[in-house]
């Protein structure tokens, strides 16, 4: 069960922070049109993961300025490591809640917020108290899905994590290994596990999406 | 008339087509040999050879649930044997074509070990080797750190790749420090990049080729190819196998 565990701990961590950014980012890109920006925090959604791997190897890899600044930074390399996979899976989940927030953060009636700044709430007090309130659902749907994706990954972590138990072992990886190595009860324990938590997570974040009954 | 047209357009259709490759599973020691292969493959048995390169562990998993190989070349003998059993390949086509040596290789600008020993030493703060549990070379691997007494030492710098491939390109693009690897893989063991495992310390890493599938010309036609590749002594030791004419 070790493997499942680190999974969760994975994609708890990726979806904190994928939250914090993508709500800000959000709120940033409900209000100006700035395409660029949006294409490529989206892109990751429809990046193979071995391009993701291969990034996180080579540009960012021990070798490499960047991984030599990180390593300095932080102490230990992004590859073979833990928060190398929250990394990974920050980059990957943060399209889904970004665009949940943003298509709930522009769905929110304008006036509402025009009355409370004319009230004289401040931009930020505004945004706090009218918006995220009224946009809650959406966004907690887009989170539902983020850790869902986290949850999942395969290829990023197959390809960079160096298979270490309690590390980046994880579910997915646990499967793959189990499945080849014939131990048929540990991988269905696992696909059976990750199956049953992805359709309750889906279905929260249907039942999420959904507009509530005025 | 038209009948008797359409006989000949189908005939002449028929005889412009080439014959349908082979689908070739080897395990990823095999990659460079093979490749290189390939030409004399196709001349053997008159159809081109497409590569499928994977752990031995996975590509025989894939046979046994039915994926369309004509041959498969593993890193061990009981993989192919397992084949055999499953009724899907031919137990007489089976060869032990050659043998396997373990290197440790180091990333580049990084002195490469005298022994297994030496990898206890610090500046091999990570050491990549294939899937410990379905990949060949990895369960050799583990085996010769044992054996050397030193698999406690760095038990927690171990990293896997899912293949001996793979654990050389952790190796390669510097983010593992040492690999245990095939030699195959790396042909030109340059000084101070490599060190040769002594082959007394894990078990034999036996390269064995089958034919499988049930569609007769096909078959006969893989049969060809294992003939070929058994016959390939010469090449195979070119790429840093060991080959039983020489043992």
């Amino acid at each position: 069960m070790e493997p499942l565990w680190l999974s969760l701990e994975i994609a708890s961590l990726a979806t904190a922070l994928t939250t914090v950014v993508a709500i800000a980012l959000a709120a940033l890109l409900a209000r100006r049109r700035l395409v660029l920006v949006d294409a490529l925090l989206t892109t990751p959604l429809v990046l193979p993961p071995t391009v993701l791997g291969y990034f996180l190897l080579v540009v960012l890899g021990k070798q490499s300025a960047v991984g030599q600044l990180w390593q300095s930074v932080f102490g230990a390399p992004l590859v073979f490591s833990k928060s190398g996979l929250v990394i990974a899976s920050v980059v990957t989940s943060l399209p889904l809640v970004l665009q949940s927030a943003r298509a709930a953060i522009e769905s929110v009636d304008v006036t509402l917020i025009q009355a409370a700044r004319t009230l004289g709430a401040g931009p930020v007090k505004a945004f706090a108290r009218v918006t995220l309130p009224l946009a809650s659902r959406g966004i907690a749907a887009g989170i539902v899905l983020g850790f869902a994706r986290a949850l999942g990954d395969f290829g990023v972590t197959l390809m960079v994590g160096g298979n270490l138990e309690g590390e980046t072992r994880t579910a997915s990886l646990a499967i793959y290994d189990a499945f080849i190595a014939n131990r048929t009860t540990d991988a269905l324990t696992l696909v059976l596990t990750m199956a049953g938590a992805s359709v309750l997570l889906v279905s929260l974040a249907t039942l999420l999406g959904r507009r509530p009954h005025v | 008339m038209r009948a008797l047209l359409m006989v000949v357009v189908l005939v002449g259709c028929r005889s412009a087509k080439p014959l349908e490759p082979l689908r070739v599973a080897a395990a990823s020691d095999l990659t460079v040999a093979f490749t290189a292969l390939g030409p004399a493959f196709t001349r053997a048995t008159g159809r081109e050879a497409q590569f499928t390169f994977g752990s031995t562990g996975l590509l025989a998993k894939q046979l046994a649930e039915g994926a369309p190989f004509d041959v498969f070349a593993a890193a061990d003998v009981a993989s192919v044997d397992e084949a055999i059993a499953t009724g899907r390949c031919s137990a007489q086509s089976r060869r032990v074509f050659a043998r396997g040596r373990l290197v440790v290789w180091a990333a580049p600008g990084i002195r490469a070990p005298g022994s297994l020993e030496e990898l206890a030493d610090e500046r091999y703060k990570h050491i990549a080797l294939a899937n410990t549990e379905h990949a060949p070379y990895g369960r050799a691997a583990l085996a010769a750190l044992e054996a050397a007494g030193v698999l406690g030492n760095i038990k927690n710098r171990l990293v896997s790749g899912d293949t001996v491939s793979h654990a050389l390109s952790l190796v390669r693009s510097g983010n593992a420090e040492a690999g245990l690897v095939a030699r195959s893989l790396v042909t030109e063991l340059s000084d101070g990049q490599a060190y040769l495992v002594d082959a007394s310390m894990h078990p034999p890493l036996d390269q064995a080729a089958v034919a499988c599938g049930t569609d007769e010309r096909r078959l006969e036609a893989a049969k060809q190819l294992v003939e070929k590749l058994a016959s390939s002594g010469e090449l195979l030791a070119k790429y840093g196998f060991e080959v039983p004419a020489a043992r």
